[in-house]
């Protein structure tokens, strides 16, 4: 078992081994295989939000002088089973002169898109629900396909609000995934590879984000800002804008179908998270400091998913303390941002990667 | 250069805000949301908060400070209070009988304690006001004074301008401040 610990590949081994023993047919064990990743993906993604909803509550509370839930639970911790249930019972409403198919189907374009974003992420060592050798590429696109999402809800409500708030997203959301590429681009240069398990295994003898002298830094700072934009996260909101848009683009949603969107936000953020942390911070790298074994050895005692949650939990933290921070930006401030500053900063932070790259001018080689 | 000074000024202006909010965050004690119905026997209210209104009492003699001089009558917009009163025949001066305080009109807006000239009033910290039938919000906050003759007037009932009982005082009582 404490293998398993330290090593969960061991366990999906002995998983296909017993697949292999009771099922016998090849074909057989791999659709089982792919049954029982995606019911943990589907179950990891649901505990995933509910945790994350209750964490941001708890969190933002705490950063106004309050509590944050507290009936529901010690603590409040049942706070979101309650409202999930409550979503659960209440009634589906479909505004009269709505588009019925689109406006039904986007929440599900928004959930499938942050859903299948989740399986090219690599938790452990070769524990990734999808390995594919462009996976960062192909996570960039599928989380490009939310936005459709957002648009087509906006659109189908039927509702100037919605629409007006699906526009912002749609604007917002484009401009900034052109810095996010750029900054994960820049490191993609240095780490040689498109794929997560790579780019994971590249950052043996450091993190990116300080081997790569600046530069790395840099992009991390772009690309934090600018997948906090991605997000529709303070104090890039205006997608919601509460005192402008009601509430945007989900303004005529209710019950589960409002449930997905929301479910769709908080799973977005880890998402960006955990490539962040893949990418800038070393995924499931332990922490390990060149000629200090002991000191090496010691960090080697968690086990790498638990390094890989640390540092996504402490980057979605740092994107909450953002939120209860920072106050709303305006749409032409927003724009003038992106177009005027961080995209360019972006694409010359890139070209100076590229020159350091070629002259093989960073640290740990 | 310009751009670079702003954007620093930007960034500070970001940090020191990240840094308060962490501040708080990292300080539970600084909470002050009251776990009202749980905490209820050690509950303790902002000083400033309102509640019904309370007559104050001397320390030393135990008696009521006011002096029915009428200023929180002339002062209520809403008409909620009502006194009645008596010239004591030793010493000539206003005496309280009864102080009518109908809670069911009050807003709690508090111009009675400004109003006051003598700090006999206050805002109490009584905040939990439900009962069965809205008479029993009708209230004499002199009760345990020495009881009165009549019963009360109706409320609304004007009243001349009682000059402060104290010869020190000013003869012309200050305008008290008007309803917005």
């Amino acid at each position: 078992m404490g293998n398993w610990i330290y090593h969960p590949d061991k366990f999906v081994a002995a998983l296909t081994e017993w697949l292999q023993q009771v099922l016998g047919n090849p074909l057989a064990v791999e659709l089982a295989k792919m049954a029982i990743g995606a019911a943990a993906l589907a179950g990891f993604v649901s505990v995933l939000a509910m945790a994350l909803i209750y964490v941001e509550r708890k969190v933002a509370g705490h950063m106004q002088q309050r509590l944050g839930p507290m009936r529901v639970g010690p603590h409040g911790i049942l706070q979101t089973v309650a409202d999930s249930l409550k979503l659960l019972a209440k009634e589906e409403i479909t505004p009269a002169d709505a588009d019925q198919f689109i406006y039904n189907l986007a929440p599900l374009v928004c959930f499938v898109a942050s859903f299948v974003s989740l399986s090219f992420i690599p938790f452990a060592p070769r524990i990734q629900a999808v390995n594919f050798n462009v996976g960062l590429l192909f996570l960039l696109g599928v989380s490009a396909v939310g936005v459709l999402g957002v648009l087509a809800a906006g659109w189908s409500s039927n509702n100037k609000w919605s629409l007006l708030g699906a526009m912002r997203a749609g604007a917002q959301i484009l401009s900034y995934e052109l810095s996010a590429t750029l900054a994960l681009l820049s490191v993609v240069l240095f780490a040689g590879s498109v794929d997560f398990a790579q780019i994971v295994e590249s950052q043996r003898a450091g993190w990116w984000i300080w081997r790569a002298p600046v530069v790395g830094l840099v992009a991390f700072v772009i690309y934090t800002i600018s997948s906090t934009a991605e997000c529709n996260r303070t104090p890039f909101d205006i997608v919601e804008g509460e005192s402008e848009l009601t509430a945007g683009f989900h303004t005529e949603y209710s019950a589960m179908k409002f449930a997905m969107f929301f479910l769709s936000e908080f799973v977005n953020i880890f998402i960006v998270c955990a490539v962040s942390a893949t990418v800038f911070l070393g995924g499931w790298m332990p922490f390990h400091v060149g000629g200090f074994a002991g000191l090496n050895r010691c960090f080697d005692l968690l086990p790498p998913w638990a390094w890989f949650f640390g540092k996504v939990s402490a980057l979605v933290f740092v994107v909450m303390w953002f939120r209860w921070t920072f106050p709303r930006l305006r749409v032409d401030q927003l724009m003038h941002f992106e177009w005027k500053y961080l995209m360019p900063l972006a694409l010359t932070n890139l070209a100076a990667g590229a020159v350091l790259v070629t002259a093989g001018l960073y640290l740990f080689r | 250069m310009n751009i670079f000074r702003k954007t620093i000024h930007g960034i500070k202006g970001l940090l020191s805000g990240m840094r308060l909010t962490f501040h708080y965050f990292s300080r539970p004690g600084l909470v002050i949301t009251q776990q009202y119905p749980e905490n209820r026997e050690t509950l303790e209210l902002p000083p400033r908060s309102r509640g019904r209104i309370e007559l104050v009492k001397d320390p030393q003699t135990g008696h009521f400070l006011c002096t029915a001089c009428g200023l929180c009558l002339k002062a209520c917009p809403n008409n909620s209070i009502a006194l009645e009163k008596t010239r004591d025949p030793a010493t000539k001066k206003m005496r309280l009988v009864k102080y009518e305080y109908r809670f069911d009109r009050c807003t709690l807006c508090g111009f009675c304690v400004d109003a006051c000239r003598f700090e006999a009033l206050r805002m109490g910290a009584h905040f939990e006001n439900a009962v069965y039938d809205r008479n029993e919000l009708t209230q004499d906050l002199a009760g345990d004074s020495p009881p009165g003759a009549a019963p009360g007037p109706a409320a609304g009932q004007s009243q001349p301008p009682a000059p402060p009982a104290t010869g020190d005082q000013p003869a012309a009582p200050e305008p008290p401040k008007g309803p917005p």
